[in-house]
Formats: structure tokens, C-alpha cells, sequence
């Protein structure tokens, strides 16, 4: 039996926690090369991902779920399109205590919000860190005053996984908001 | 003008008029809810397009009406037609209406619902009622919305509810109060169940029927992904 394959892209600028979380996620991590930072970021991070990060979440024997990460560098955008058409949906990391990072996060964003037609959650990053933005103060530094931020450690499986859990139930959500539900009578407190 | 008026159960003490407020919310009603106690006190709330107003009648008469149980109590919602060009309002003139988008349904952020709640204190007793009230709901589902817009002081607990949510396929509100960190008071816990339920953030499970007959591919196959992470 031919198997289903959906999308998820998970992206963000630099340094966010793109891997890690495809890592937790996944059941097979197929592409994930890390390589010592050579550019202006290197005192940032000592390794960075290059190409892109790509994961497989078997779900059963007739669903698999493929994982993108994108690479976080600005000179690589020209993969954001190609890699978030046909998506399920995308989750955006961005670390939370770098203003260098929002205000690069804050590009991509826009081009996702505007380019790809997904429900995109966000996940503030490195929030045990000094300097930790409030997530009001994220969400106007990105541009996403309306969009849902949580606070996440993707080094903690638990949080990758809810990350990935919002992102879906924002897909449901998306696909049933066609009709507006009644309220339901018998939903009454005692 | 329609007008709605429900009898609460008189015999038990209860929190049911939340469900008004939730309905009227909901429902983007214009109109004021009128709440009599048993002490025949009037509690009247004034609304416009399901927008608690920020006057002090109002104010004062939701933070009754959040506090205390009801017993023996009416409520009647009255509901005025609202247009974009004439907003017909029966309230005081001298109300500080509050309504984003110049009139227009779209939702403004419920400031006064939550600056409310944030001074709430309940006594044990009703905390102990309202638990158990909250804990015998059918399965819900939470919707995440940006609470830091709504000047809701206390996102981590919400945050909290919403992440619990997504862990347990067939969530209950009990669970919820099961698996909240200590640190995290049953106050804190009950006043996030208070938000959602008025703002009707906190939702019914879907049920079987209906997602089947709204199902889509799509969302069989996202069910299936949801299931799968939940068991990673």
C-alpha cells in the first residue's frame, strides 16, 4: 500500500532550536549536517546547520510525516519557498534573548505569514536566558501581535512535542473554522 | 429588542450564570445582563457587542457576579439589533463604551472580564465548589489565543491549561486540576477555567458525529499525527 506523506516545516532564524526539536520529533534523522560557523555568527554559535535538517515521523504503516528544518542563515531564503510550499503547517522558532534574532525573525516571518498559506505557531526559544524578551514584546518585535507564542526549550522533548501538537490543533482549527459552532447548552456549570 | 430570561436551579447555590456571561459574550450581544440575588440586590452589566463596558455599574456588578454562587437568582439578557452606521444602546450615556474596530463584530480584547478576574479572591469553600463544578464538564478542547493581549495577568496558567490540553486526547478539565504543577495555585487554576469558559475558549470535545461528518482527509491524517506525538 502506497504511503501518505504530509510536510512540516520547522524554521526560524539562526540558532533558534530548529534541530534539536527535529530531533526529539522524528523517528529517523536523515540529513542533519552541522558545520563550524565561519561567517559573522560564529561567535554566536560554534556549529550551524548547512543544507537542511530533515526528519521522518512514522505515524503508522500508510502515514509519514517528513520534518524540514530550514537553515537559519539569511543567504539560504531562497530555500524558504521552495521548502514550505504544500506544508501542513510551520512552526517558527526564534531565540527569544537576541534581538539580532527577532529582528532577522521578523523578515521571515512576514515572508511566511504572507507566502505560505499554513497556520504557523511560534515557539520563543532560550527564555532561561538574561535578557529573555516578554512575549508581548516578541510578538511586536516580529510583527506577529496576533499570532500565538509559546515559550518552549526545544532541548526538553515535552516541549518539542507540544510545539508540534499546537501546530496541528491550529490546522484543525483552521479547517473547521468554516462553520461556527453553536454553543452547546448542556455545557453548564453546577 | 428580544429579551432572554433564565431560572437558575433554586434549590443549590451554583455558578451557572457564568454560562449567560458566556453565552452573551459569545453571542456579541448589546444589551445589558441583569443578575438579581437573593438579597433582591440588582446587578446589571452593561455589553456592547459581547464588550463588558469599563462603567462602574458594570464593573462593580462582575466582580459580584465572578465572586458568589447564585441561588434563586434571574438573569435577563437584552438584546438590541446593532448595525455599523447606528449602534443602539439603552445604556448611560456617560459609559465609557470600549469596542474595537469602530463598531464593527470583531471581537475587541475582553480588558474588563480579565482586569476583573485579576483582582478576584475567592474563599476556599467556593474554590472547593467551583473545582468540582468545573471538574464534572464533558471533555473540552482549549483555544490558544494571545492572552498577553487581553491584559490577563497570569498567561503561564492559561499556557499550562492549554499545553495539558494537547497531551490528552480525550482532556477533561479534571485532568487539568490532576496534573497542574503545585506551584500553581487551585485559585490560579480556577480563575484560567473562569476566563475560558466565558470567552468560550474552553469548548466541548467535538463530537464524534460532528468530526466525522466534517472530517476531511486532512484531518484524518493530522488525528492520526496528533495521536502519534501525544504517544512519542
Amino acid at each position: 500500500m502506497a504511503k501518505d506523506i504530509t510536510k512540516i516545516l520547522v524554521t526560524g532564524p539562526f540558532a533558534a532550536g530548529k534541530t534539536t526539536l527535529i530531533r526529539f520529533v522524528s523517528s529517523e534523522q536523515l540529513l542533519s549536517k552541522d558545520v563550524k560557523a565561519t561567517d559573522g555568527l560564529a561567535r554566536f554559535k560554534a556549529m550551524t546547520t548547512v543544507g537542511l535538517d530533515f526528519g521522518i515521523l512514522h505515524v503508522d504503516e500508510t502515514l509519514d510525516v517528513h520534518l524540514f528544518g530550514t537553515p537559519g542563515q539569511a543567504r539560504f531564503n531562497f530555500m524558504w519557498k521552495v521548502l514550505s510550499r504544500g506544508a501542513l503547517g510551520t512552526i517558527f522558532l526564534v531565540d527569544s534573548s537576541s534581538q539580532r534574532a527577532i529582528d532577522e525573525g521578523k523578515k521571515m516571518y512576514q515572508y511566511y505569514r504572507n507566502k505560505a498559506d499554513t497556520p504557523i505557531i511560534i515557539g520563543a526559544t532560550h527564555r532561561d536566558k538574561e535578557g529573555a524578551r516578554d512575549l508581548e514584546v516578541l510578538a511586536d518585535g516580529l510583527g506577529a501581535e496576533n499570532a500565538n507564542i509559546i515559550p518552549c526549550d526545544p532541548r526538553e522533548k515535552e516541549d518539542s512535542k507540544t510545539l508540534v501538537l499546537a501546530l496541528l490543533q491550529e490546522v484543525i482549527e483552521s479547517d473547521m473554522n468554516d462553520e461556527q459552532e453553536e454553543l452547546v447548552d448542556d455545557f453548564e456549570l453546577m | 429588542m428580544s429579551q432572554d430570561e433564565v431560572n437558575l436551579d433554586k434549590k443549590k447555590p451554583s455558578f451557572k450564570h457564568l454560562g449567560i456571561l458566556r453565552q452573551a459574550i459569545s453571542k456579541a450581544h448589546t444589551g445589558n445582563i441583569r443578575y438579581e440575588t437573593v438579597e433582591n440586590e440588582e446587578i446589571k452589566m452593561n455589553m456592547l457587542l459581547g464588550n463588558l463596558l469599563s462603567d462602574s455599574m458594570t464593573v462593580n456588578g462582575l466582580e459580584k457576579f465572578l465572586t458568589f454562587p447564585c441561588m434563586d437568582c434571574k438573569f435577563s439578557v437584552e438584546c438590541a439589533e446593532v448595525n455599523s452606521d447606528d449602534v443602539a444602546f439603552d445604556a448611560d450615556e456617560t459609559l465609557n463604551i470600549q469596542c474595537a474596530g469602530e463598531h464593527s463584530q470583531e471581537a475587541a480584547p475582553p480588558i474588563v472580564l480579565t482586569r476583573v478576574l485579576n483582582g478576584i479572591h475567592w474563599e476556599d469553600e467556593v474554590l472547593i465548589q467551583l473545582k468540582e463544578s468545573f471538574s464534572q464538564l464533558p471533555p473540552v478542547e482549549v483555544k490558544m489565543v494571545p492572552m498577553h493581549h487581553y491584559g490577563y495577568n497570569d498567561t503561564l496558567t492559561y499556557l499550562t491549561l492549554y499545553q495539558t490540553s494537547l497531551k490528552n486526547k480525550d482532556f477533561t478539565l479534571a485532568i487539568f486540576f490532576d496534573e497542574c504543577p503545585s506551584y500553581i495555585s487551585l485559585e490560579q487554576q480556577v480563575k484560567v477555567l473562569v476566563l475560558g469558559y466565558c470567552l468560550d475558549l474552553i469548548k466541548p470535545k467535538a463530537s464524534a458525529k460532528k468530526v466525522q461528518k466534517k472530517k476531511s482527509r486532512r484531518l484524518g491524517i493530522v488525528n492520526r499525527i496528533l495521536n502519534k506525538i501525544r504517544e512519542i
